[in-house]
């Protein structure tokens, strides 16, 4: 646990003035964000351990919560996302505790949530324009499609990392195990949240760039969660099958060599390309 | 990796063009980078897989049902794979038939959107009859 926290810290703080490359006004945003980006992590981990009484999925979530790309460009740079995100995590922490206050506590700063959010994306006020419903759905579709789950997330365009998907391709079984687990355990709640969020995802006025699908990252990571608890209890039941062991050993490589690709992508090519859109901007505009 | 969702279905030729450019552009990037890292990440054979896998995928994807048919349809097409699948024979069918269209379909026929378009509503109608089976039953 503390080694997830101490990575977390690491890879929200390391290089933040430098990579990726922007003005130095923007460094204690980009702080605050860095640091809302930790304290979910942190929390997601004691959010699901109360949930679910269950150590190792807290592990697992909050783990992959640290190292899903999405979540790491969110928290590196000034970002309203990374502050609902803590939002959420916070009032639903709240939420589901015993004393009536505390609820009560995690109801405001849900409300608040929605109205941050609200002020952001101007949702209320698109919703009550007329809405060309075909044109939802086929957004809705679009932003849940595999291709930007896993490939190519080209929903934050100018200064997001558009190369990689909003997990990594390497996390597919993990994904789709996760879902099925979610759904056997009746655990809507989560999968329910996520829908929603990209309903009004899908509203954005400026679409196909629609960072509020960043919203998902909690979601994603529970997911993904259960899937890895799910396969990593598989593994353990058969671990004296050495072609199941050899299986889980290769499969947990590919993982690592995934991530280990993502923070090359992200610490040498990201800042070039960001840098080099800078240019494109000023010399066009 | 950017382009190979263009138009849709990718071909094996779409994807080595593909690999080929991305390595061009990823490896020209690295500057000061030691070369074993450079071939250990950026390689054909990973893009390879990358790429392929992505555009097996397509296949089962919630947009390209959309497209491909109607949106209104894609949860029917959803519980008919979920239905379909529990049968290994049509489990078997299910994960070989973006094989078959890749590899083969497309170079037989260049326009085989309608014949996907048929499959898929006939999964659709599998999912609706299901449906409908479970509610009777209810």
């Amino acid at each position: 646990m503390i080694f997830i926290f101490i990575l977390a810290f690491v890879t929200r703080f390391i290089y933040l003035g430098r990579i990726p490359p922007g003005l130095s006004e923007v460094f204690l945003g980009r702080v605050f964000s860095a640091l809302s980006g930790f304290l979910s992590i942190v929390l997601i981990y004691f959010l699901i351990k109360k949930l679910f009484n269950n150590c190792d999925l807290a592990l697992f979530t909050s783990s992959i919560l640290t190292l899903l790309p999405i979540s790491i460009v969110e928290n590196r740079i000034v970002s309203w996302v990374s502050t609902a995100v803590l939002l959420i995590i916070v009032g639903y922490f709240l939420m589901i505790d015993r004393l009536i206050y505390k609820k009560i506590i995690g109801i405001v700063l849900l409300i608040i949530f929605l109205w941050y959010i609200d002020k952001e994306i101007l949702l209320l006020e698109r919703l009550l324009k007329d809405i060309d419903l075909i044109l939802l759905v086929n957004n809705f579709f679009d932003l849940a499609s595999f291709n930007k789950l896993f490939f190519v997330n080209d929903t934050f365009w100018f200064g997001g990392i558009r190369r990689y998907g909003m997990i990594y391709s390497e996390m597919i079984p993990l994904f789709f195990v996760g879902i099925y687990e979610l759904i056997n355990k009746k655990q809507f709640q989560f999968l329910i949240f996520g829908l929603i969020v990209l309903f009004f995802s899908s509203l954005s006025p400026t679409y196909p760039e629609a960072r509020e699908v960043s919203l998902l990252m909690p979601v994603l990571a529970i997911i993904l969660g259960f899937g890895s608890l799910k396969i990593f209890n598989y593994f353990k039941l058969r671990k004296k099958n050495i072609f199941t062991s050899i299986l889980g050993l290769v499969y947990i490589l590919i993982l690592f060599y995934g991530v280990m690709n993502f923070f090359h992508y992200y610490f040498v090519h990201y800042s070039f390309e960001v840098e080099q859109e800078n240019v494109y901007q000023i010399n066009k505009f | 990796m950017g382009v190979v969702a263009q138009g849709f279905f990718c071909s094996t030729e779409g994807i080595i063009q593909h690999i080929f450019q991305s390595l061009l552009a990823d490896i020209t990037n690295d500057v000061g980078v030691s070369f074993i890292i450079i071939r250990f990440l950026h390689n054909k054979l990973i893009y390879g897989l990358i790429l392929s896998f992505r555009c097996y995928l397509q296949f089962f994807d919630p947009y390209v049902f959309a497209v491909t048919t109607t949106s209104f349809i894609v949860p029917l097409i959803y519980m008919g794979l979920f239905k379909l699948a529990k049968n290994k024979f049509f489990l078997l069918v299910i994960l070989l038939f973006p094989l078959f269209i890749i590899l083969l379909l497309r170079r037989i026929i260049p326009d085989f959107y309608p014949i996907l378009k048929i499959y898929y509503i006939l999964i659709a109608l599998y999912g609706l009859l299901t449906f409908l089976a479970i509610r009777i039953n209810r």
